[in-house]
């Protein structure tokens, strides 16, 4: 029983030896080209997956019309369908792919030569990719995570149709909760081994993703390290097949092979070669990105912010009782009032400046997206076809940790695959504002406490002047 | 024939029994009772000992005469005669039919014996569940008091703010008058303080759980402390119990402590599990947390400071 428990040096059955990983069968979304047209929908209904059989897309029982039609305007284009891949590249593919990254039972990283140019062992160290580790990480993948994020982590687990959100899908490349940027490519978004450490130990309230923090470090990292496999094999496989067009013919195919028949040993051999040489590309910028970073020189720095209430010296829900009781106070609480004014007033000050830049549409414009502070907001899809919606903020409910600077590191970094923009550019000046943000949105679930630091919790297309609301 | 079946069912049996001998004399095994860690944990074991004597005794008991019999007395593969009854209850014969007497007996003594379990159990129940008894337990104290949210598949654990906690912890035994000692299960506080399967007491203080569950029935048990309840939706049901024993023996004070691995910090040999004691398929018997009790207030609170400064600190945690 212990060991099940996930105590000792557990092993579980691994998978069998004969299973692959399996090519990708849904479509293939090139970047950031799903429509982001926000309307009112249902959440997506039990049993079913963002679409994803091509087979059935067209059936207008399914609650996706939006996405339907798009993808009927853009087949070829924007969205392919992997199942025209012709035979003898999908063959090519699945072998390269097979050579690169092993089965699920033996796992692996093939990588020695597009890491080269870089301190090796340092990259080599910061990815976790030893055959070791990813052995182990498979083995507890299966046991732990399998069932809904799938073989290959593509988010189609069993039961992954019965959650919602449902589960992640890796092989993008795409998370949702990030602390930092890649550096050398500002626009994509990849967690760091820390990022996705935290997602494992603390789970995501709100989801079905559970903590694992119980488990022992040292699996916690190897899964991370898994996970990562996963996503780099995942990408490598979205890029090729993205990069291939299949209205008939195939282009992005290398003049070297372009006139070759795929036939004899030879010239099948030839083709790989020159296919291999053209996905390493993708799979360098794979493994680049996750160099990145885990570089520590990389780690964000956050502009600290020193809170007048600290929870170690006084309460704010104390303060704003005393507040609230106003009249009726007896002396020694009229004094806690009065020794706590100069804190509380600059604490409200950033709460009220933090909502002006929530509303104000020139500065934050939060209110765009979060309409209503999140209670009206409208459904839209994600980078993965789910239908998602901003946070209804006043539930104090944070899928990326509830942590200050996990908010801190959501307004900043944004959330890339479900649409919130990342807000770095705005508050390079004032870093310290996105800390009023935070603090205006830690209130918000208590519309008391904001009523007392000067902000009326009522949508209102401008912030209230200080002079209405110290009129109240 | 009848040596086959008694030897049958006679080694079962017998092997059974000696299970739960080997079970309660090898501790290093595991397979009996956890060590007890709470202060009413001894009356609870007392209880099973006592059921566990009585159910044992009559188990043997009638265990054995069925294998005797069997053994002595069956009939084989041939039908039974009257010459196959047994000598010595011959003259007996005519009297063993229909006789409500003995009926009446061996009905009447095990509801006896029930009805004594029943009653003998009341003040080791009420000790560990009435409401109107916990003030024994509590001695005074106003008990730390933390809000558990069960969920598939884990426990989340809110406490409140070390401050907060400091002016409870003043109210003595009038918490129970305490507005906002009454509305913390209820309401959050923007400051309160969550933990994931982590759940962190003291040495020697009364903890009381405000125990419900985000979605369906879980049960929440702590083996060691000899505490069990199904946390119900959309009812918080309280939980109360004082830790004797600490397992927390060294805590990093510093701000750096590393709140992520709860697992490196407690010595494994004193691990408390809080499991989930529903038995509803896959998923329940995952969802392990650990109990972790420091052992002085001092060492909770800076713990809880910690945990506080990692999660309310605007500067960024270090790992």
């Amino acid at each position: 029983m212990l060991p099940i428990l996930g105590c000792g040096d557990v092993t579980f059955p691994a998978y069998d030896s004969a299973r692959e990983y399996g090519l990708r069968a849904d479509p293939v979304f090139a970047d950031g080209s799903r429509p982001k047209n926000e309307f009112i929908a249902s959440i997506d209904p039990m049993n079913t997956l963002p679409i994803l059989d091509f087979h059935k897309f067209r059936d207008p029982a399914l609650p996706y019309a939006g996405e339907t039609e798009f993808i009927e305007n853009n087949l070829d284009k924007k969205v392919k369908d992997p199942s025209k891949v012709p035979g003898d590249v999908k063959t090519v593919l699945g072998q390269i792919l097979k050579e690169w990254f092993g089965t699920p039972a033996r796992p692996r990283v093939n990588y020695d030569n597009l890491l080269t140019g870089k301190d090796f062992d340092a990259a080599n160290d910061r990815l976790g990719f030893d055959a070791g580790t990813l052995a182990k990480g498979s083995m507890l993948y299966r046991v732990h995570c399998l069932h809904c994020h799938g073989v290959n982590g593509d988010g189609r687990g069993i039961t992954a149709t019965w959650v919602n959100p449902h589960p992640r899908d890796y092989r993008q490349m795409q998370y949702k909760f990030v602390s930092l940027k890649v550096p050398s490519d500002p626009n994509a978004q990849t967690p760091s081994r820390k990022d996705l450490r935290r997602t494992i130990e603390y789970g995501l309230e709100g989801t079905s993703m559970p903590a694992f923090g119980m488990l022992p470090p040292e699996e916690i990292e190897a899964l991370v390290s898994y996970v990562m496999h996963l996503s780099v094999r995942g990408y490598v496989e979205y890029k090729a097949i993205d990069s291939l067009s299949f209205d008939g013919k195939l282009l992005m195919i290398p003049d070297e092979v372009k006139d070759i028949p795929f036939d004899t040993a030879d010239n099948k051999a030839k083709w790989r070669t020159e296919l291999g040489k053209l996905w390493s590309d993708h799979y360098r910028r794979a493994l680049d990105r996750f160099v990145e970073v885990n570089d520590p020189a990389a780690e964000p720095k956050i502009a600290p912010y020193e809170l007048a209430f600290t929870p170690q010296s006084r309460s704010l829900q104390e303060y704003v009782n005393l507040k609230v009781k106003g009249q009726n106070l007896n002396g020694a609480e009229r004094q806690k009032l009065d020794d706590g004014k100069a804190d509380f007033d600059a604490f409200a000050q950033s709460v009220k400046e933090g909502y002006e830049i929530f509303m104000d549409s020139k500065r934050g414009a939060c209110k765009t997206c979060h309409i209503n502070f999140g209670k009206d907001a409208k459904y839209r899809f994600d980078t993965w076809g789910t239908l998602v919606r901003p946070r209804d903020l006043t539930l104090g409910q944070y899928r990326g940790g509830r942590r200050a600077t996990d908010l801190y590191n959501r307004i900043l970094l944004g959330i890339a695959p479900s649409g919130m923009g990342a807000y770095q550019a705005y508050f390079e000046k004032n870093p310290k504002d996105v800390w009023k943000v935070v603090n205006f949105i830690q209130l918000l679930p208590y519309p008391a406490m904001l009523r007392e630091c000067g902000v009326n919790p009522i949508d209102s297309p401008t912030p209230q002047p200080p002079a209405a609301a110290a009129a109240q | 024939m009848r040596l086959w079946w008694s030897l049958v069912f006679g080694v079962t049996m017998l092997a059974c029994f000696l299970l739960v001998v080997v079970a309660a004399c090898v501790p290093s095994l595991k397979w009996w009772l956890p060590d007890p860690v709470s202060t009413h944990a001894h009356h609870i074991d007392a209880l099973f000992y006592l059921i566990l004597a009585v159910t044992g005794f009559f188990f043997v008991l009638t265990e054995a005469l069925l294998v005797w019999f069997m053994y002595r007395y069956g009939a084989g593969d041939k039908p039974a005669t009257d010459a196959d009854f047994p000598k010595l209850f011959k003259p007996f014969t005519k009297y063993l039919d229909s006789q409500h007497k003995i009926e009446l007996g061996w009905t009447i003594l095990p509801a006896a014996i029930l009805l004594f379990l029943a009653f003998f159990q009341i003040s080791v129940w009420a000790e560990a569940k009435y409401a109107s008894r916990r003030g024994e337990m509590f001695k005074d104290a106003t008990p730390l008091q933390v809000a558990v949210v069960a969920r598939q598949f884990e426990w989340r654990i809110r406490y409140p703010s070390s401050y907060r906690l400091e002016q409870w912890l003043k109210l003595g035994k009038n918490f129970e008058q305490d507005e906002d000692f009454k509305n913390f299960a209820k309401v959050k506080s923007p400051e309160d303080v969550e933990s994931v399967n982590e759940l962190h007491l003291w040495k020697g203080h009364p903890m009381l759980v405000q125990l419900t569950t985000a979605d369906v029935i879980h049960s929440f048990n702590l083996p060691h402390f000899r505490v069990k309840q199904d946390a119900l939706p959309g009812r918080i049901l309280q939980v109360w119990f004082t830790a004797k024993k600490a397992n927390m023996t060294q805590l990093a004070l510093d701000s750096d402590a590393k709140t992520d691995s709860p697992t490196d910090k407690a010595d494994d040999k004193n691990r408390w599990d809080l499991a989930c004691a529903e038995l509803c398929g896959w998923g329940h018997y995952r969802m392990v947390g650990r109990v972790l009790v420091h052992e002085t207030q001092d060492d909770f609170m800076s713990w809880l400071r910690a945990k506080e400064k990692e999660e309310h600190g605007r500067v960024s945690a270090k790992k």
